[in-house]
């Protein structure tokens, strides 16, 4: 019985748990008649149940975590429930003779800094200050001997305010007193600048008294939290949320949001349902909360008798999706209630001819009232993008009006969709195309140039995320002119805007224009002395790789030497930028045929890796495959193996399955077929076939490459008919491949022609003249590993005696 | 430069509609990013390594939605990612630990490795990790339970949530799966 086998596992494991119901005479009991039934269960038993006893701290661990607060003044009695924030338990708390009931919270995964600490203590100092019947008092709070972070509040022993209203049948007098009541408690503690932010009928609880209790109050801030976002059965706390805690980011609410969650009780107590009726679900909620103008709770199929206009305009002017059309505090609320129950006339109605105009006039601008984030949920990424630029810029450009331009671009997007078609989920793209159409004919006048370019260039940053790519290449070259012209020109500005304008082109398959502007932005960056080095490195790190993919190798590594120059000078900052820089540049170097320097410059990457702290482990593996590429070009094949089945023996063990990996697994195999051998080839070659056509499919440029390279296989086995055959094939598939495949293309054209000369039972010169040109094409691009270009001239000669033999026949 | 726009917005936006292979595939495409977090917080917290992690990355999932809150089946379906992601760390970090230890004779340790000893020996961690292996090879669900539990920081209520079972379901499996493992660990079969 080693529970090895699934039968057993499972049998061990009912018994096991049989035998922790039982008290521990029954249990040995059982225990016999297990010993009985079968001696290796019964040892295996014993053997886990001693084991059970024994620490382990990792197990344990998780097992105490929601274990009791330890806490010397206290006694806890029970557990009272558990929520979003953590459990809560009901304990006696001792103050000399003196002894109150509190609930004691625990803070769910809240390991306080001295910092939190601190600030807690200052907000207890002002939660101290709330002296209110209505109020249920914090009296203590910090860590527990174990450091868990909790609080004690004043015990209430009380139904939660709806279900109490239910349970009592509440006619609307009692229900306003009540609400009344509990206005009066908030208002109480905006007096002294506490404000409650997750107002909700949990947090109300109702005496037997019929005396309402605010729990936790201060506490969302205390505690330094979101009200909206960190509570568990979130849903419930939206329905209680102002629409600007919905739509800011985090930003604290103040009394405003209160004042809303008061607004959605109060029609709830009238209404007998929400203000926002059967919407449910994150999306609606937040979409009713934002938009919906909830219909007046009188009117609702089970509101309670004798509502009338007067709680109506009451209610409506709580739940003002504007905080400046609200009441500006709680005390205005209460003195609303309070002429309603003396039957005075509200104050609430007495601006509504006014806000009926202004909402008519507005209904025509919902974006710019709803707020920037209700956008960023209907759009999502793109728009965040927006922000996240606009951040960027405002921090970076302050001084001028570039914040202000953004602003006009978020106009220009919000303006771009009627509610309607935002309702219906327009797509980010199409607003920000005609976003970009209202930008572009002027609507901008009254902003700078300067302004104006960081506008364009904004929106065509956020296009060309959304893969707008002739949009933003046209918004950049806007932006371009713009900065150009100035009389002090902004260099990092116009150098990213020509940076970006150049991936653009690069992107859509035209190298010549990309090299063109990111030569200007790198002219500009080497005329500024006061630019920044780094970006510059960055800069002509994509140089050389447009330079490489135009076949002008020789400047592609002059860029490369330069990058290493800027990026050593910096160091010890950028050190992994400077390392793969180093790699790249070995990299081209084992392309020109310059081994010796290569292998340096690749040494220098993974010891620079190994300078690094903590090290990059994945990509000083990286380094090592150029490693041995470089101890492979040189024909040091021994150390070459052994440096690549090495890393890729770490990165197995590391798990790692991506380029990495595929990158070692391809230095390794061309290495296979420079030996010859074959077999080992073949089954690299085919594993990694498997995770290219996984990644890209069949047709994928880097699974033609792969098959290309199983043809040479076929050829090293004299299959000369099945490598024509594949070759043809990948030659076929590749015909629109781009120029950065050229030296691949090349080599793959030669292998081509040496099968089907070998193939063909007469072969003939025009194949022997195929193979030539292939391979003087080849010559200019020279593939790795180098020494196919012997090989490729090894063909050259065995076509030659081919044809010279099938004459002799 | 080859880098080509994937889209991950269409994917949040299938999800939110309630494609579940869209959610898979944004977590796939996640992974790394939580494990380079989950690493962050992990440096940057010596004492409680299994504890913290769970809140953070709950974060991350918020931000991702862009603020809203995570259906309760996401969160799950998220914490067993962020477990998984936590146990390859801690595992990987304790094999690096144990392997440098053996390697270096007589180093003396660094402070660092008396932080992480005082709450988790690399061996128990290792022991832990294989153990749990091998309980996952039997029950699945129990070695679920335990991963959530230890590598995610999770409650007993939390699991529950996470699996879709009840709290009481998640109490036995967990009862016993610790004392299966604590009688594998200090005597491994």
């Amino acid at each position: 019985m080693s529970g090895n086998d699934t039968d057993d596992y499972a049998r061990l494991k009912d018994a096991f748990l049989e035998l922790l119901e039982l008290d521990s005479e029954a249990r040995a009991a059982r225990l016999a008649e297990f010993e009985r039934e079968s001696p290796a269960l019964s040892a295996a038993l014993r053997r886990q149940l001693d084991a059970a006893g024994q620490p382990l701290p990792l197990l344990d661990r998780a097992a105490e975590a929601a274990a009791m607060p330890q806490l010397a003044q206290y006694h806890i009695q029970r557990e009272l429930g558990r929520g979003g924030m953590g459990v809560v338990w009901l304990a006696e708390r001792e103050l000399g003779d003196a002894r109150q009931l509190v609930a004691l919270k625990q803070i769910a995964h809240a390991r306080w800094s001295a910092d939190d600490l601190r600030r807690f203590q200052r907000e207890r100092r002002i939660l101290a200050t709330l002296d209110h019947p209505s109020i249920a008092a914090l009296v203590d709070g910090g860590t527990d001997a174990r450091g868990e972070a909790f609080l004690a509040t004043q015990y209430v022993d009380g139904a939660r305010l709806d279900a109490w209203c239910d349970s009592q049948a509440l006619a609307l007098r009692p229900r306003i007193v009540l609400m009344r009541q509990i206005v009066a408690a908030v208002a109480h503690a905006h007096a002294r600048l506490v404000v409650h932010r997750d107002l909700k009928p949990a947090n109300i609880l109702v005496t037997r008294e019929g005396t309402p209790k605010l729990l936790d109050f201060g506490i969302a801030r205390a505690l330094h939290e979101d009200a909206v976002t960190t509570e568990g059965p979130s849903q419930m706390t939206l329905r209680y949320a102002a629409p600007e805690q919905v739509a800011s980011d985090g930003a604290e609410g103040g009394v405003s949001v209160d004042i809303y969650a008061l607004g959605v009780l109060l029609y709830e107590q009238i209404a007998c349902r929400s203000p926002y009726g059967e919407a449910s679900g994150a999306v609606a909620l937040i979409h009713a909360i934002l938009h919906e103008e909830p219909p007046p709770p009188s009117r609702a199929p089970h509101a309670i008798a004798g509502a009338d206009a007067d709680l109506d305009a009451i209610c409506r002017k709580a739940l003002r999706k504007r905080v400046d059309e609200r009441y500006a505090g709680a005390n205005e609320l209460l003195a609303d209630l309070d002429r309603w129950l003396a039957r005075e006339p509200v104050e609430a109605r007495r601006g509504e001819r006014g806000y009926r105009l202004r909402s008519f006039l507005r209904r025509r601008w919902p974006w710019l009232a709803g707020g920037a984030a209700l956008f960023l949920l209907l759009v999502g990424v793109a728009a965040w993008e927006v922000h996240r630029t606009r951040e960027e810029l405002v921090a970076v450009a302050a001084e001028r009006d570039k914040a202000r331009s953004i602003a006009h671009f978020f106009e220009a997007l919000f303006a771009a969709a009627t509610p309607a078609e935002v309702r219906e989920g327009i797509s980010a793209r199409e607003l920000l195309r005609r976003s970009a159409d209202t930008l572009e004919q002027g609507t901008t006048a009254t902003l700078t140039d300067d302004a104006r370019a960081a506008l364009f260039s904004t929106s065509a940053s956020v296009m060309s995320k959304q893969d707008l790519l002739p949009e933003s290449a046209r918004m950049y070259e806007r932006a371009i002119d713009l900065w150009r012209a100035l009389p002090q020109v902004p260099t990092n500005d116009l150098v990213t805007a020509l940076h970006e304008r150049a991936r653009i082109a690069y992107l859509q398959g035209q190298p010549e224009a990309a090299l063109d502007w990111q030569q200007e932005a790198i002219d500009l960056m080497r005329a500024d002395p006061a630019s920044d080095p780094a970006m510059r490195a960055a800069l002509l790190n994509s140089l050389s790789v447009i330079q490489w993919s135009t076949g002008q190798g020789e400047a592609s590594r002059r860029s490369l030497e330069e990058a290493k120059q800027v990026l050593a000078a910096l160091l010890p900052e950028g050190r992994t930028y400077y390392a793969n820089t180093l790699r790249n540049l070995a990299t081209q170097q084992l392309y020109a045929g310059e081994g010796e320097p290569a292998l340096a410059n690749a040494l220098e990457a993974v010891r620079q890796h190994d300078l690094q702290q903590p090290v990059r482990e994945r990509e000083r593996l990286g380094a090592l495959v150029t490693v041995g590429s470089s101890l492979r070009e040189l024909g040091r094949y021994e150390e070459a193996e052994a440096t690549l089945r090495e890393t890729l023996a770490d990165l197995d063990r590391r798990g790692e399955a991506g380029m990495y990996r595929t990158e070692a697994l391809t230095a390794y195999s061309k290495l296979l077929l420079l030996q010859q051998r074959w077999d080992e080839a073949e089954a690299q070659l085919r594993e990694i076939e498997a995770i290219q056509v996984a990644a890209g499919g069949q047709n994928h440029v880097r699974a033609l490459t792969v098959r290309a390279e199983l043809a040479l296989v076929a050829i090293g086995r004299e299959r000369w008919s099945e490598a024509e055959r594949i070759l043809s094939d990948v030659l076929r598939l590749r015909a629109d491949a781009g120029p950065i495949e050229a030296s691949i293309t090349a080599n793959e054209r030669t292998a081509h022609a040496y099968a089907a000369c070998r193939a063909s039972a007469q072969p003939d010169t025009s194949q022997l003249e195929a193979l030539r040109t292939a391979f003087e094409a080849m010559q200019r691009r020279p593939p790795l590993p180098r020494r196919r270009l012997d090989q490729a001239r090894e063909w050259l000669e065995s076509c030659a005696a081919a044809i010279e033999a099938a004459r002799a026949d | 430069m080859d880098r080509k726009a994937d889209d991950i917005t269409g994917w949040i936006r299938d999800w939110q509609d309630g494609d579940a292979a869209a959610r898979d595939r944004v977590f796939a495409r996640l992974y790394g990013e939580l494990k380079r977090l989950a690493a962050a917080v992990l440096r940057s917290e010596s004492g409680h390594e299994t504890m913290q992690p769970t809140a953070l990355l709950n974060d991350a999932l918020m931000k991702l939605l862009q603020a809203k809150a995570p259906q309760a089946e996401d969160r799950g379906h998220f914490a067993r990612i962020v477990a998984r992601a936590m146990r390859q760390i801690l595992i990987d970090r304790a094999r690096r630990k144990l392997a440098e230890k053996r390697g270096a004779g007589e180093k003396p340790l660094a402070l660092e490795d008396h932080d992480a000893a005082s709450s988790a020996s690399p061996a128990d961690l290792v022991a832990l990790d294989d153990a749990l292996s091998t309980l996952a090879r039997f029950d699945a669900r129990a070695a679920a339970v335990v991963e959530l539990r230890v590598f995610a920081g999770l409650t007993i209520d939390e699991t529950a949530q996470a699996l879709e079972i009840h709290p009481s379901a998640v109490n036995r499996e967990w009862a016993h799966a610790c004392a299966w493992l604590k009688s594998n660990v200090f005597a491994p079969h």
